[in-house]
């Protein structure tokens, strides 16, 4: 863990009670989701948390880096007997087939270690590592907001933005583990260079970062949101989180800002629907704390530009589990993969 | 009552009927009357027809015509779905109506304005439905209003038979669908697939019953109208009205033909024929000269009506030729002796001075933010247009072709790409209480020249003679009889509205007066009219450079930030690399906003020599300077910035860590390059 600030708590997701104590012989799982901050938890098999442990992601150094995954995985099963697998939701591209890391696009490059037989030869039991909107797309369909549907549309609008799909009650991993990058939908030829190497992303336009960066470019080109209370923050430090709290507090500059957003955003879903007739989608990530105000129009945007038979027999949902959807789906992928 | 719903207070309920109520009502946010309509709950019960019903009356509520009444919103609170429209004051149709047939001008001028309402709609291909002559408001002023665009459908499909009796006829009512088959289409009457000819078919009854006084299709009962309506021939409306001339009756003939393929196959058309045949009626001819089909062409025979008509004729006809040169320089070199001088660069304007001036009377521009006053905005066009299309050495563009650049910043020289007109009278009008304000220019679209231009205060409740004055003074002007007013004085009008009008319309000019109030646009208080003066400056080029680097070196001397701001902007925007040394100074700026500024006019400008500072920049603590650093470094792309820019990948700000990992991204696709070309 190093010097790395670690951070424990307990809380309960799911149908199950809160137990701050050991559940006497229950099988237990471990779901990690792994970013700029590793989080993770001990989770039942329903779906509840029993623990979590999160440390800040040590991003320059993949020796560090992976022996930190292993710490919080030591640290989250203690004493406990029971944990007979491990989850690992990835930001990154992962080879679903060979288990291996394939494009990691915001962490440190651990393509030269084998992960997966690292993690289980320090472990000792079953890993299995998937991408983290994958891991959450099941946490949300094993137990949140997509409960009962068979299929499925989850988008994760955080620092990046992912997807996970599932089609006829399972999840879509496409030939090689790599389906699902909405985030690298292609909106404009024109468009901003993005992280992957190539232009024009819907994660250009639309992830956290961008939309910090948008409302910054906002301000330079209209110089009368200079006037906005946003723009006074905006000389120290902005995140996409101050800029959803402006939002609510009614600012012009951010609410515009979130308003374009869910315009990009519903437009791109629409093609999804229209593409997969789903029958839901539902809306997680760090950006959906705006709510109504980035959901709203999503859901315009989606409604004008999706076939109206696809519409009608689609809901586009906000995500229940928060933050919590990538452990405690990685802890039932773990649970499910092993069965 | 005293109920509140969202932000509206209701105040009186006017009517109820199968689609619910509707109620006056105050909306406290926006300052201003509404009518809403309170859906029964029952009309929303099912999830299918809501969201059907909801789609297509959000689709409806976008139309923005002016004489379609406005949706203002459709929304639920409580299970209590309603719509916020328009409060129009007024008369129905019907009402209007009543049982003689109106004067032919009403008819004209009431279809006209209908007719091209549904051929808006028709164009964003929405259908009414249920066009008859009670969902239609006469204002005092005469304007006509369509009600209940995409609400029809929800109480047809529910099968209801609207009985609404409005407690005040002149207020919005609620539709009524199934109650008067007297208006519905054979193919609606047959309970088949209906599109925008059934709305031609119920249009063309409301031409018969204002033309005839009558309806068409009659019966004692609603089955035998339907039956009418389906199965008998209506007679002639001439036959019922002797005084209509005949080519109205057979345009009427062809809007109720039974079978839709026989009608008119859309509103263009027939919109067509309507104005052809109302331009010849009222130049005297009994029809159109060569049949409806033919090209509506001015005829030969002149109006005598109308005192600008034999003014601007005497005019025309003084105007010679050789004065061509006028409209290159029409400040410099207008000749203060002639008093034909701006009348001649308009005549000159046409190739040789042989063929007639054309010329487009645009809507004017509403600056009141009062939408009671819109109407003004096309009537004020279309009585110019009626009056100078007399004039025989002028060809003008009809009103309804013109009408699409209302409330539009208009660039005159893409009024000519598209009407192929040499000028045009443009303008905006101020309403305030009894008191209007017009501001009119004509402006010589080759050159962008304003050729005159004039304010006129009058009264408001006396359209007609405002209309006069103002094409007396047009008339005039166009004479070089009233000295033009300078258009920068309206940059010292103490209303913002006329102001921002005033520095776009110069945006479009060529005057030489133009850049002076520019500088003085930056400096305004409005910061709309400071940005709008930005624009100007930018389209200035290079010639602004100097006056905007003094208007910013006081700005900065005043300690007036905002203004310092707004004039660095332009001056970043001009792109002149003559001043990059000034720009590197600005980046040291107190002003952080100008050293932004400045950053990002160093990247347009590709300025490699600011690479040293602009790296500097990124280590400073205010976030909106690292990030104005980062895009600059981006748009020059030198590698030297490549570590500095890959330290703001942790930066606390999400968006220089955007910001920063797009300017790697191109210094990388720029490094591959040049790696393939050696």
């Amino acid at each position: 863990m190093g010097a790395q600030q670690a951070e424990e708590s307990r809380q309960s997701h799911g149908d199950g009670e809160v137990n701050h104590s050991m559940a006497g012989s229950e099988q237990l799982y471990i779901g990690l989701d792994v970013g700029r901050t590793i989080r993770g938890a001990l989770v039942r098999a329903d779906g509840s948390i029993l623990r979590q442990h999160r440390v800040v992601s040590e991003v320059s150094n993949a020796r560090i880096f992976i022996d930190q995954l292993i710490d919080v995985i030591k640290a989250l099963r203690a004493d406990t007997e029971e944990v007979t697998a491990a989850g690992i939701g990835w930001a990154g591209l992962v080879n679903q087939r060979e288990q291996r890391i394939e494009v990691n696009p915001n962490l440190v490059d651990v393509s030269s270690y084998d992960l997966h037989a690292e993690l289980e030869r320090a472990t000792g039991f079953t890993v299995v590592i998937d991408n983290d909107a994958n891991a959450a797309a099941y946490g949300e369909w094993r137990s949140g907001a997509a409960r009962g549907f068979n299929d499925v549309f989850y988008v994760t609008l955080g620092t990046g933005i992912g997807s996970g799909l599932i089609l006829g009650g399972q999840l879509q991993r496409g030939s090689r583990g790599f389906a699902g990058e909405f985030g690298h939908f292609k909106i404009s030829d024109d468009g901003l260079e993005c992280g992957c190497g190539g232009t024009g992303c819907l994660e250009t336009m639309a992830s956290g970062p961008n939309i910090v960066r948008r409302v910054r470019e906002q301000l330079f080109s209209d110089p009368s949101f200079s006037l906005s209370k946003l723009a006074r923050d905006m000389e120290g430090i902005l995140t996409a989180e101050r800029v959803e709290r402006a939002a609510i507090e009614k600012d012009d500059l951010a609410l515009s800002v979130l308003k374009e957003t869910g315009r990009i955003l519903g437009n791109a879903v629409a093609s999804v629907i229209n593409l997969l007739n789903v029958e839901v989608v539902v809306l997680g990530g760090g950006v959906m704390a705006a709510g109504d105000l980035i959901l709203e129009p999503i859901r315009e945007a989606a409604q004008r530009a999706t076939l109206s038979p696809a519409l009608e027999c689609c809901r586009i949902v906000p995500a229940e589990l928060g933050q919590d959807a990538g452990i405690i789906g990685a802890a039932l992928l773990a649970r499910d993969m092993r069965i | 009552m005293n109920k509140t719903i969202s932000h509206y207070e209701l105040q009186e309920e006017i009517g109820q009927g199968g689609m619910g109520r509707v109620c006056k009502a105050y909306d406290t946010m926006l300052d201003r009357t509404v009518v809403l309509k309170l859906l029964a709950p029952d009309l929303m019960s099912e999830d299918e027809s809501r969201k059907r019903f909801l789609r297509e009356a959000r689709l409806a509520s976008a139309l923005d015509h002016p004489n379609i009444c406005t949706i203002y919103e459709i929304a639920e609170v409580d299970n209590q779905y309603f719509i916020a429209m328009q409060y129009i004051p007024g008369k129905t149709l019907k009402k209007v109506i009543g049982t003689k047939p109106l004067s032919l001008d009403s008819v004209f001028s009431i279809a006209l304005q209908v007719g091209d309402a549904l051929a808006a709609a028709h164009a964003k291909g929405i259908v009414h439905r249920d066009i008859k002559s009670s969902n239609i408001i006469i204002t005092p002023s005469g304007k006509a209003k369509v009600l209940d665009f995409g609400l029809a459908k929800l109480l047809s499909e529910k099968g209801r038979v609207e009985a609404v009796e409005a407690q005040a006829e002149e207020l919005t009512r609620l539709g009524t669908p199934l109650g008067t088959p007297s208006y519905m289409s054979p193919e609606l009457a047959n309970g088949e697939r209906a599109d925008h000819r059934s709305d031609i078919f119920s249009f063309g009854v409301v031409l018969y019953e204002m033309a005839a006084g009558k309806l068409p299709f009659r019966g004692q009962t609603s089955v035998d109208v339907m039956h009418a309506v389906l199965h008998e021939a209506h007679k002639p409306a001439i036959e019922v009205n002797d005084k209509l001339p005949p080519d109205m009756s057979a345009i009427i003939d062809n809007a109720i033909a039974k079978k839709p393929a026989d009608r008119y196959q859309s509103m263009q058309p027939m919109l067509e024929d309507l104005q052809r045949l109302s331009v010849a009626l009222r130049f005297g001819a009994q029809g159109v000269p060569d049949g409806l089909t033919t090209p509506f062409v001015l005829p030969k025979r002149q109006s005598s009506r109308g005192v600008f008509g034999q003014l601007i004729r005497g005019l025309l006809s003084r105007a010679p030729a050789s004065e061509a040169q006028t409209l290159q320089q029409p400040t410099a070199r207008r000749d203060a002796s002639s008093p034909n001088a701006n009348l001649d660069a308009i005549s000159d304007a046409s190739s040789a001075g042989a063929s007639r001036t054309t010329l487009a009377v645009l809507p004017f521009r509403n600056l009141s933010g009062d939408a009671a006053s819109d109407f003004y905005a096309l009537s004020l066009a279309d009585g110019l247009t009626t009056e100078l299309a007399t004039i025989g050495s002028l060809s003008v563009t009809p009103s309804s072709t013109v009408a699409k650049y209302r409330d539009q910043a208009i660039d005159p020289s893409r009024v000519r790409a598209a009407l192929g007109v040499d000028v045009v009278l443009m303008g905006n009008f101020l309403k305030a209480g009894d008191r209007i304000r017009v501001t009119a220019q004509l402006i010589n679209t080759s050159s962008g020249a304003i050729l005159w231009s004039e304010k006129i205060d009058g009264d408001a409740t006396d359209v007609l003679a405002i209309q006069d004055r103002i094409s007396q003074r047009v008339i005039a002007g166009l004479s070089g009889g009233q000295a033009p007013l300078d258009p920068t004085h309206l940059l010292k009008d103490e209303n913002e509205e006329v102001r921002l009008d005033a520095v776009r319309t110069l945006q479009f000019s060529h005057d030489p007066r133009a850049l002076a109030a520019f500088v003085e646009g930056l400096r305004d208080p409005s910061l709309r009219v400071k940005a709008e003066a930005v624009e100007g400056v930018v389209k200035l080029g290079e010639q602004a450079t100097g006056p905007v680097i003094r208007l910013l070196n006081d700005a900065i001397d005043e300690a007036d930030n905002l203004t310092a701001r707004y004039a660095a902007k332009a001056l970043g925007l001009i792109g002149d690399r003559s001043i990059s040394s000034v720009l590197v100074e600005l980046l040291t700026s107190e002003d952080k906003f100008v050293a932004c500024e400045a950053a990002l006019a160093l990247g347009r400008l590709r300025e490699v020599k600011a690479v040293p500072d602009l790296i500097a920049m990124l280590d400073q603590s205010n976030g909106n300077i690292r990030f104005a650093a980062a895009e600059a470094l981006g748009q020059i792309c030198d590698p030297i910035a490549r570590q500095a820019l890959e330290r703001r990948l942790n930066d606390d700000d999400e968006g220089v860590r955007a910001k920063a990992r797009w300017a790697l991204s191109k210094l990388k696709k720029v490094a591959s390059r040049m790696a393939m070309a050696k």
